[in-house]
């Protein structure tokens, strides 16, 4: 069956495209944010760029009630480790947001104890250029990673096989 | 010692709860009838105002040579180090003798400060007013140079968003 007759009939929906359905709608973030980025990401929560119009509104400042996570500004080396546990305690279908050129690539930042890229240490799915970007880019990012999570597949989250 | 004195008893009216409760529940009904500031943003967009610096572009002249000569004042200028240019021969008679071979931007490094169209003196690179370009690759985010005389072609004479026409760039 052709994916387009899935999403056209609902009775005979799959399991997946149901379920992706539902997590693409309701993306709770976890805000990371460090700098500047952080309080752009808030002007994207306010009304006039209503994120909650995609679902994610519902800000969770505990990484264990969200499945996304939003870097949102510069990482310094002593920040890294806890960033890596709150990435380590989301539980699994998660997904990382990194917003603003501090968190994608260190920007301005070229220095000794600023991370170059949080991508070296956690995987990132989405990145929003800009310093810092603005609210509408943070909502373009959001509806691409939309687009990201309605095409995951189970198979996606099956353990690897062992070579036993 | 102190004396804590209640200056507010409790009427009947004030324990019945619910005009408290409509009284906020009309704040409410009065912000619904208001005019609405969300931008429902994919369907409509938001329109920078002039001199916005989002994402860069190459200027051509009207023959379509790039204006550009390759004299890396913009990758001196700029303060992340993000421009990255390789020079070459011109390919066309007339002009300038030097000319971009390879011409790269690393948008995740740029922080859109505008030095590099402050710095350029052919007036070649400049900043756009698109600003929704996030991708889900490190690779997609490296501009080159035909990627930049692209978003030229997008925004030469009308506004990336609103589609209204822009005032014609002197030819020099």
């Amino acid at each position: 069956m052709q994916h387009d007759d899935v999403k056209s009939n609902v009775l005979t929906t799959t399991l997946e495209s149901a379920i992706n359905w539902g997590r693409k709608n309701s993306l709770w973030p976890m805000p990371f944010g460090t700098a500047c980025c952080g309080i752009e990401f808030m002007a994207a929560l306010a009304a006039r760029t209503d994120i909650s119009r995609f679902g994610a509104e519902a800000i969770r400042f505990s990484p264990r009630q969200s499945d996304l996570l939003i870097v949102a500004g510069r990482i310094s080396i002593k920040m890294m480790p806890v960033l890596i546990r709150i990435y380590e305690q989301m539980p699994e279908p998660k997904w990382v947001i990194s917003m603003g050129a501090c968190a994608s690539s260190g920007g301005v930042f070229d220095t000794y104890s600023v991370i170059q890229g949080i991508d070296r240490f956690i995987p990132v799915d989405v990145y929003i250029p800009g310093c810092p970007p603005r609210p509408e880019g943070v909502v373009d990012g959001l509806i691409k990673l939309q687009e990201l999570v309605d095409k995951e597949k189970f198979s996606d989250y099956a353990p690897p096989a062992t070579n036993s | 010692m102190a004396i804590i004195t209640k200056s507010y008893e409790p009427t009947f009216w004030d324990k019945l709860y619910f005009p408290a409760l409509f009284k906020g529940l009309m704040v409410t009904l009065r912000y619904f009838f208001k005019r609405k500031v969300t931008i429902q943003y994919p369907e409509e967009k938001y329109i920078p105002p002039d001199g916005y610096r989002g994402l860069h572009r190459l200027n051509k002249y009207s023959d379509g040579r790039i204006r550009c000569v390759a004299c890396e004042m913009c990758s001196a200028a700029c303060p992340v180090d993000c421009i990255h240019i390789i020079p070459g021969p011109s390919p066309w008679d007339e002009g300038k003798e030097r000319y971009p071979v390879r011409f790269d931007i690393d948008l995740l490094r740029c922080i859109f400060c505008g030095f590099c169209e402050m710095a350029c003196p052919e007036e070649a690179i400049e900043l756009t007013e698109i600003y929704d370009f996030s991708d889900l690759t490190r690779e997609n985010l490296l501009i080159d140079r035909d990627g930049l005389l692209e978003v030229y072609e997008l925004t030469k004479n009308k506004n990336y968003y609103s589609q209204t026409k822009k005032s014609e760039k002197s030819e020099t």
